[in-house]
């Protein structure tokens, strides 16, 4: 599943370390989750969307293309 | 920085016990004759196992997938590894083919669970993919 996740944390000026503190989760689940190796729960998925004051469809995009 | 919490405090000391067990495993085989390698692979599954199962300092949904993954591969794959061993040995009548233990097969097993974990996590913090 493509997302925005880079994207959106480049423009808080987060490092994926920063993003992963403020979501309780690991650097490296972030770095997997913007190269694609992993898609997240959906309660992760609402996290972020909540964190980036953004909806959920916005950020992650099910379409493979 | 976070401080660790009482829990992960706990988790860290599990993973070191850990640690002490397999180095007392390994100077015990090698420096002490009381030290048969029976006793020294139960030592050494009992370290591996704390290493393995003792949560992660950010065990998160990531980290549990990837653990259980690395579990079900290095146990499958392991048992069938030593099943192949057995069948070898007993089809070409392999006489001097070591005899394996059941600690001697969980000590396999959950060393190939524990590297393909941390290969597997490694390869998720890489830069740039792949």
């Amino acid at each position: 599943m493509k997302n925005r996740l880079k994207e959106l944390r480049a423009v808080k000026e987060w490092s994926q370390g920063e993003l992963a503190d403020r979501l309780d989760v690991s650097r490296q689940t972030i770095n997997a989750i913007e190269t694609g190796k992993y898609d997240p729960s959906l309660p992760l998925a609402f996290k972020i969307a909540k964190l980036f004051k953004q909806p959920i469809e916005t950020i992650f995009d099910e379409n493979d293309e | 920085m976070k401080t660790p919490t009482a829990r992960q405090q706990a988790n860290r000391l599990v993973k070191l016990m850990g640690a002490i067990y397999l180095l007392v495993a390994a100077m015990g085989y090698l420096f002490i004759s009381a030290f048969s390698w029976s006793l020294t692979s139960w030592v050494m599954v009992a370290g591996l196992f704390m290493l393995l199962f003792a949560p992660e300092k950010i065990d998160d949904e990531r980290v549990r997938q990837l653990k259980l993954r690395a579990i079900t591969w290095g146990y499958a794959g392991g048992l069938l590894g030593l099943g192949l061993y057995e069948v070898i040995g007993k089809s070409f009548s392999l006489r001097n083919l070591p005899q394996l233990s059941a600690f001697d097969s969980l000590l396999m097993t959950t060393v190939v669970a524990l590297v393909l974990f941390h290969y597997w996590r490694w390869r998720d913090g890489r830069q740039g993919g792949g």
